[in-house]
């Protein structure tokens, strides 16, 4: 029999809570169910053999409603992991506290000869109880550190030794052999003076302390996926033409309306249907400025409502909203490894073991010259635990999970770690034309003709039936001059070319460009210098025929991104090539891209053949990123070696890119050019550095500069310097997130 | 055109979730709170009696 409380969610009315009661009744097994309307709150006993928690929430659902089990397993699942992050702080700080003692006790007596030591447990006098005191303390620092021991152990019975193990076997070594030490004190107490005690708990401790930072680390980074999730929230206001009722927003569908207030969050992607208001979405594309909101709009869903109120159609709900992806992007990011993190790990792997054989050797080798076996231990647990790898496994994941967290706080999203490393290769970055280098949106500019009016009005009819930006720039200009309709049938889109169709008196009538007119054999040499005129303009010039005669010609205009000259100019700094690729014709092309000051200009290039234009590049040995606005740039996107899809607003096929800017600011391919180029290069010094001090390590431990200088690395300074390194490289990922980009 | 009378409807939110369980299971229905009636078509009385008692309501 079980006893739970659940949250509803929805209900309004008395006949909405007696909906709940009665359909809750009617599960097996339920003895009794109660709701409180005014707390939302329903209270029911059951039998968990016949019902189960699940069927209860289904039920609700069924009747309309959500409900959530008061003491939810996710609430309880994060309650958990505050209790272990509890837990593992206490053995920590027991850890640091024990062996803290114990290096008092064991280093004191010989360090300050004035220490008041009491007589009983002196060294000199009583030098088993010395001995056996130490044991005590180290007992309890091995016991909070046992999971480095089973770890360690099993990977070394299974052949696979790893990190762990080198710490259990520096630390199992010192006891053993100071165990045995203090058996023998008996006989002769000076082997008092060769107890290892502390470097066994001191050891534990230290690695102990390393990995709870690196944890605690760890947890900062990720807190950037929780930030995000926090955004949406779990009510909105829904409204119908029986009015508004508060519901829980995974109840809303697409095509709903949802009211948005001032102070609150909008909790789907939707369309402004009714008011005006600014949002902040910062926390989406990182823009800090606020974004005006008017009929039309579009808002995404985990974005605040700063001023006014609006009414919104939703467009996406659940997996589908901007949010939802942004998640599931940066989540990948941080999960997937990256093929560098991949060569790093195989290196530890190998690593491993080889030390412990340089160990071993060494061990050997000092104990053949010297006979002492204490000495010979010593070297072998020092080479041990100095030479863990520890740094180097912790190089590359931290450095990637700033990295990207960084990149997603300024609006630029990166797939996952290869994708990162790809890009600070890039040579090349080609950008298409439309969408990406100009606004997309285009206008008439010019109108040419004879009979102007049966001009616009035949292109009118052909371009309304056609989705192209062009189309809507011409059908804006015809609906404002009153442009008559006229029925066309038999339409038929031709990529690369125009439109056709037939006419109400079935004539054939076409609107394109020059191929379009030659491949029907129409005549365009009468507009010629006009042609040539708007051409060099850079304008995109669409004819207009009935049949084979030339009816005139009507000019579109682009408009450039504000900041496009800038942006490519920062790039060409960073010693990169740019190219513009569009559909458009030579001229026009030429004219927009020397503007703006493309390296390469590449036009009338068809839809089709955009992935070949990528493909050219690579084949010449380079590395390139297409930037396009996702839609119809996916083949190209897809061969390019990192695709990278710019967009303003929730409209963005995140499918086939590697890299997303949200802000659909130019000027942010450079930045994430930067950003990769500055985790790399902290990757790498990282690396470098833990390889560098194993490299110094190991053979000073090993005890070669012994003969000569008569300096040894006890296994405690050991454990020091390798806790010390693993934090410096952690903190200098961390560091990463201080750069401007 | 079979009416069938739901005596617990209150508010246009009860209106909406019968309407849209009813939706949901295929079948068009006219819900009008002033009379607390639903209006299907006569094959569909049955199913309809279903739903609505499944969203909690009796019928």
């Amino acid at each position: 029999m079980r006893e739970e409380i659940y949250d509803i969610v929805g209900m309004h009315c008395a006949a909405c809570s007696s909906s709940i009661e009665r359909v809750t009744r009617r599960l097996p097994g339920v003895e009794e169910s109660n709701v409180n309307l005014p707390l939302n709150r329903l209270t029911i006993r059951y039998d968990e053999t016949k019902t189960t928690s699940e069927d209860i929430i289904a039920k609700i659902k069924k009747a309309g409603f959500s409900a959530t089990l008061k003491n939810e397993e996710k609430q309880e699942i994060k309650e958990d992991a505050n209790e272990n992050a509890k837990k593992e702080k206490i053995s920590l700080i027991l850890s640091i506290i024990f062996a803290g003692l114990l290096l008092l006790i064991s280093m004191g007596q010989m360090l300050i000869p004035q220490m008041p030591v009491p007589d009983i447990i002196s060294m000199d006098t009583h030098p088993m109880n010395f001995a056996l005191l130490q044991l005590l303390l180290t007992i309890p620092v091995l016991i909070l550190g046992k999971k480095f021991f089973i770890g360690g152990f099993s990977s070394l019975i299974h052949l696979t030794p790893n990190m762990d193990a080198l710490v259990a076997l520096s630390s199992s070594a010192s006891l053993i052999f100071s165990i045995v030490m203090t058996f023998l004190i008996t006989d002769n107490p000076h082997a008092v003076h060769n107890l290892y005690y502390e470097s066994s708990a001191v050891v534990v401790a230290l690695v102990s302390v390393g990995k709870y930072l690196e944890e605690r680390n760890k947890e900062k980074t990720k807190s950037a996926i929780s930030a995000l999730m926090s955004l949406t929230p779990d009510t909105a206001v829904l409204v119908d033409e029986n009015g508004q009722w508060e519901v829980p927003v995974s109840m809303i569908k697409e095509g709903d309306t949802v009211l948005v207030k001032h102070g609150a969050k909008i909790p789907l992607d939707g369309i402004v249907t009714e008011g005006t208001g600014s949002a902040d979405e910062s926390m989406l594309t990182g823009e800090s400025r606020p974004v005006e909101k008017e009929e039309g709009s579009e808002v995404i869903g985990g974005s605040m409502c700063l001023g006014g109120a609006f009414y919104i159609k939703v467009t996406r709900t659940g997996e589908n909203t901007t949010l939802a992806k942004i998640i599931k992007f940066v989540e990948d990011a941080q999960n997937k490894k990256a093929p560098i993190a991949g060569a790093a790990d195989k290196v530890a792997g190998v690593f491993v073991p080889v030390l412990i054989g340089i160990g071993l050797l060494a061990g050997i080798i000092w104990f053949i010259i010297n006979r002492d076996f204490a000495f010979a231990l010593k070297i072998f647990t020092s080479v041990l635990v100095i030479g863990c790898p520890c740094a180097m496994g912790l190089a590359t994941p931290t450095a990637i999970i700033v990295g990207t967290g960084l990149g997603a706080s300024k609006g630029i999203l990166i797939r996952n770690g290869e994708a990162l490393e790809t890009t600070h290769k890039a040579e090349v970055v080609i950008f298409d034309k439309t969408g990406t280098v100009t606004e997309g949106r285009m206008s008439m500019t010019d109108i040419i003709g004879k009979d102007k009016e049966k001009l616009l009005s035949t292109a009118f009819s052909l371009e309304k039936l056609s989705q192209h930006p062009i189309s809507s720039a011409i059908c804006e200009k015809a609906k404002e001059a009153d442009s008559t309709e006229i029925e066309v049938t038999d339409f038929e889109s031709l990529a690369g070319f125009g439109i056709v169709g037939k006419s109400e008196d079935g004539r054939k009538i076409f609107a394109g460009n020059r191929r379009l007119m030659e491949e029907n054999g129409i005549d365009i040499t009468d507009l010629s210098s006009d042609v040539s005129s708007l051409l060099e303009s850079g304008k995109t010039l669409v004819f207009v025929a009935e049949e084979k005669e030339l009816l005139g010609v009507i000019a579109v205009s682009d408009t450039v991104k504000k900041d496009a000259k800038e942006s490519i100019e920062k790039l060409k700094k960073m010693s990169i090539k740019t190219v513009m690729l569009t559909g458009d014709n030579r001229k026009a092309a030429e004219y927009i891209g020397k503007e703006i000051g493309f390296d390469e200009i590449v036009s009338e290039v068809l839809p089709t053949e955009k992935a070949d234009v990528v493909k050219k590049y690579q084949d010449d040995g380079k590395t390139v990123i297409m930037v396009g606005d996702g839609i119809n740039d996916a083949p190209a996107l897809t061969q390019a070696d990192i695709g990278c899809a710019i967009g303003s607003g929730s409209d963005i096929a995140i499918e086939s890119a590697e890299i997303v800017l949200m802000k659909g600011d130019l000027s942010d391919v450079a930045k994430a050019i930067r950003l990769s180029r500055l985790t790399i290069r902290n990757i790498r010094q990282n690396l470098f550095w833990a390889f560098c001090y194993n490299s110094l390590a190991i053979p000073v431990a090993a005890g070669v500069l012994f003969p000569a200088f008569g300096i040894l690395l006890s296994p405690m300074i050991g454990a020091v310097a390798m806790s010390l390194s693993s934090l410096f490289v952690v903190t200098n990922a961390l560091r990463l997130k201080t750069y401007k980009i | 055109m079979a009416e069938i009378r739901v005596e617990g409807m209150h508010c246009p939110m009860c209106v909406k979730r019968i309407s849209e369980a009813l939706e949901n299971a295929g079948i068009t229905a006219e819900v009008n709170l002033e009379t607390k009636t639903v209006s299907v078509a006569d094959a569909d009385v049955n199913k309809a009696k279903e739903e609505i008692e499944d969203i909690g309501f009796e019928v």
